[in-house]
C-alpha cells in the first residue's frame, strides 16, 4: 500500500490545502479505507468546517498534546462517511503550542488503526509548517496557477528537501481552462516546468467550491462536482493506481510532455 | 607629503598617505600635532602606492606604540609587499579592497563550483569563481558569482555574474528571467520573454545576449 502519513502543504496561504486534506481524506474512507485527518493549523482551525463537523468538538489536539485527554477521546467520527475522523485543530491557541514531537508522538499512537493519517499544515514555511511536515512520509504540495504561489510551492519544497522528507507530489489548485486558453492563466504545463515535481493531480477551478464548503460537505461526494471528480482521482493515485488526467481541454501535447518527464505511461 | 584622517565605522582612525615625498617625520609631526584630536582612538596607516622599507614600518610601529593617546591597530595598503614585510614582523595589515579584487580575478579562473541539484525558491548559491549548475535555478532563486554562471537547465531565478570583474558569461539551455546582472551591467526582461540556448556576456564594457532560439 502507499505510503500512510500525508501532509498537504503550500507555503502560501489560501491556496487550498485544507480543502483538499478534507476531500481526499473523504474520498478514500468513501473507499473503506480507515482515515484520519488532523488539522495542524493551530488558531485558524477550518478541516471541521470542510467536513461539516464544527459542532461535535469537545476536545482538540492541543488538549491531546498537554495529556489532557488520549487521542481517541478528541477523534470526532464523522456523520456522513463512515471510517472517516478528524483529529481538530484548537482554535483559542497558537501555532506553538504543538510542537513536532508532539505530532509525531500523536501520529505514532493512530498509525497502527488507520489506513489513512492526513496532516492539514498551515500556510507558512515557519515552526507550524514545520511540525505538520516532521511526522509525514509523503508530502503534497498545493500550488494555484499563479507566480506567488508556484515560488512559494517550491521554497516549501526545498525545505522538505532539506529535512530529509521524500520529493513532495504536485497538485494543482484552482485551474481554469477558459483562463489558460485566453493565455491569462499559467498552464498546469507551466507549474510542473518550474517545480520539477511529480503531478499528482489538476483540479480545476469550481464555482461551487464555496457552497460545498457553506453545506459542509466535501465535494468528492458529488457526482457533478468536477473539482470533485479530480479529487476523487488524486485519491486513486494515492492508492498508487493510473488514472488518466480530466480533460481540461488541453493541447495533446502536455500529455505527452507529461509521460515524457515522469517516463511514466 | 599630504594627509588625509578618515574615521572608519568599526576601526577607528584612519591616516591615509601619498606617495608624493613620503617622509617618516613629518607623518610623525603630523600625529604628535594631532594627538588630542585623536585621543582615545584605535589608530590605523594607510599607505598606497608606495613601498616601504622595513625599517620605515618598524620605526612607524614603534613610535606609534609610544603615542599614549592612541592605539595602535596596524597597516593598510594596496601593496602587496608592504602587507609581506609586516606580516613577517608580526604587525597587522589589510589589503585595501583595490588590491584583494585584483587578487579574486587571479583566483576565479582557478575555482569551479558544481551544484548537483536544482535552485529552489530561497536558495542562495555562491562562488569567487564560475559556477555550474546542474539543474534549473528556480524564482526566488539566487546565485551569485566572481565568474561565469552555467546553468545546465531552466534559469528562471536570479543571477549575477563576473562579480568585480570585467569580463563574464551566464549561459543557460533554457532562459526566462526578469533580470541579469554582469559585472555590475543590469539587464531586464519583460515578462513573457524567453530564450532557448542563451548566452549573456560582457565583453569591452558591453553586454550581448544570443541565443539559438526565441521562446520555447
Ligand atoms: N478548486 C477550487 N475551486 C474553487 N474554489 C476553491 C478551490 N479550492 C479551494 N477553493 C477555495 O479557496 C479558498 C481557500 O481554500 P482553503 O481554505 O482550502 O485554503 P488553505 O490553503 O487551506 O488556506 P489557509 O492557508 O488559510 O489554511 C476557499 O474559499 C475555497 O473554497
Ligand atoms: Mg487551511
Amino acid at each position: 500500500m502507499a505510503d500512510k502519513v500525508i501532509c498537504v502543504t503550500s507555503g502560501k496561504g489560501g491556496v487550498g490545502k485544507s480543502t483538499i486534506t478534507g476531500n481526499l481524506a473523504t474520498a478514500l474512507a468513501a473507499k473503506g479505507y480507515k482515515v484520519v485527518a488532523i488539522d495542524a493549523d493551530i488558531g485558524l482551525r477550518n478541516l471541521d468546517l470542510i467536513l461539516g463537523l464544527e459542532n461535535r468538538i469537545v476536545y482538540d489536539i492541543v488538549h491531546v498534546a498537554e495529556g489532557v485527554c488520549p487521542v481517541e477521546k478528541a477523534l470526532v467520527k464523522d456523520k456522513r462517511t463512515k471510517n472517516l475522523y478528524l483529529l481538530p485543530a484548537a482554535q483559542t491557541k497558537d501555532k506553538s503550542a504543538i510542537k513536532p514531537e508532539d505530532l509525531v508522538s500523536i501520529v505514532e499512537k493512530l498509525r497502527d488503526k488507520f489506513d489513512f493519517i492526513f496532516i492539514d499544515s498551515p500556510a507558512g514555511i515557519e515552526e507550524g509548517f514545520k511540525t505538520a511536515v516532521t511526522p509525514a512520509d509523503t508530502i503534497l504540495v498545493v500550488a494555484n496557477p499563479e507566480m506567488a504561489s508556484i515560488r512559494d510551492a517550491d521554497r516549501v519544497t526545498g525545505l522538505c528537501e532539506a529535512m530529509g522528507k521524500p520529493e513532495p507530489k504536485l497538485i494543482v489548485n484552482r485551474l481554469d481552462p477558459r483562463k489558460v486558453a485566453k493565455g491569462d492563466m499559467l498552464d498546469a504545463e507551466d507549474v510542473v516546468q518550474i517545480l520539477g515535481l511529480e503531478l499528482l493531480g489538476i483540479v480545476p477551478e469550481d464555482k461551487n467550491m464555496v457552497s460545498y464548503i457553506n453545506r459542509g460537505e466535501p465535494a468528492v461526494l458529488f457526482e457533478e462536482s468536477i473539482a470533485g471528480k479530480a479529487l476523487r482521482n488524486v485519491g486513486e493515485r494515492l492508492l498508487g493506481k493510473e488514472v488518466p488526467f480530466l480533460n481540461l481541454e488541453y493541447n495533446e501535447g502536455f500529455f505527452e510532455k507529461l509521460k515524457k518527464l515522469f517516463g511514466g505511461e | 607629503m599630504n594627509f588625509k584622517l578618515r574615521g572608519t565605522n568599526v576601526i577607528g582612525i584612519e591616516i591615509l598617505t601619498d606617495n608624493k615625498s613620503f617622509d617618516i617625520d613629518t607623518l610623525k609631526n603630523f600625529i604628535l600635532e594631532k594627538r588630542q584630536l585623536l585621543r582615545g582612538s584605535r589608530f590605523i596607516i594607510s599607505v598606497e602606492d608606495r613601498i616601504l622599507t622595513k625599517e620605515e614600518i618598524l620605526e612607524l610601529k614603534q613610535f606609534l606604540e609610544n603615542v599614549e593617546e592612541l592605539t595602535f591597530c596596524g597597516f593598510k595598503t594596496n601593496i602587496k609587499e608592504n602587507r609581506e614585510i609586516c606580516i613577517s614582523l608580526g604587525i597587522p595589515c589589510d589589503l585595501s579592497e583595490m588590491e584583494l579584487e585584483k587578487e579574486k580575478e587571479r583566483a576565479e579562473t582557478e575555482e569551479i563550483k558544481f551544484i548537483k541539484r536544482t535552485l529552489r525558491s530561497g536558495d542562495k548559491v555562491t562562488s569567487t569563481g564560475d559556477l555550474v549548475i546542474l539543474g534549473d535555478v528556480n524564482p526566488g532563486a539566487e546565485v551569485e558569482a566572481g565568474g561565469n554562471v552555467y546553468v545546465m537547465g531552466s534559469l528562471r531565478g536570479t543571477v549575477k555574474a563576473g562579480i568585480g570583474k570585467s569580463e563574464a558569461e551566464i549561459r543557460a539551455l533554457y532562459f526566462e528571467a526578469p533580470r541579469l546582472e554582469i559585472c555590475n551591467q543590469e539587464k531586464i526582461f519583460d515578462r513573457k520573454e524567453s530564450y532557448i540556448n542563451f548566452r549573456a556576456r560582457v565583453k569591452s564594457g558591453n553586454l550581448k545576449i544570443e541565443f539559438s532560439k526565441k521562446g520555447r
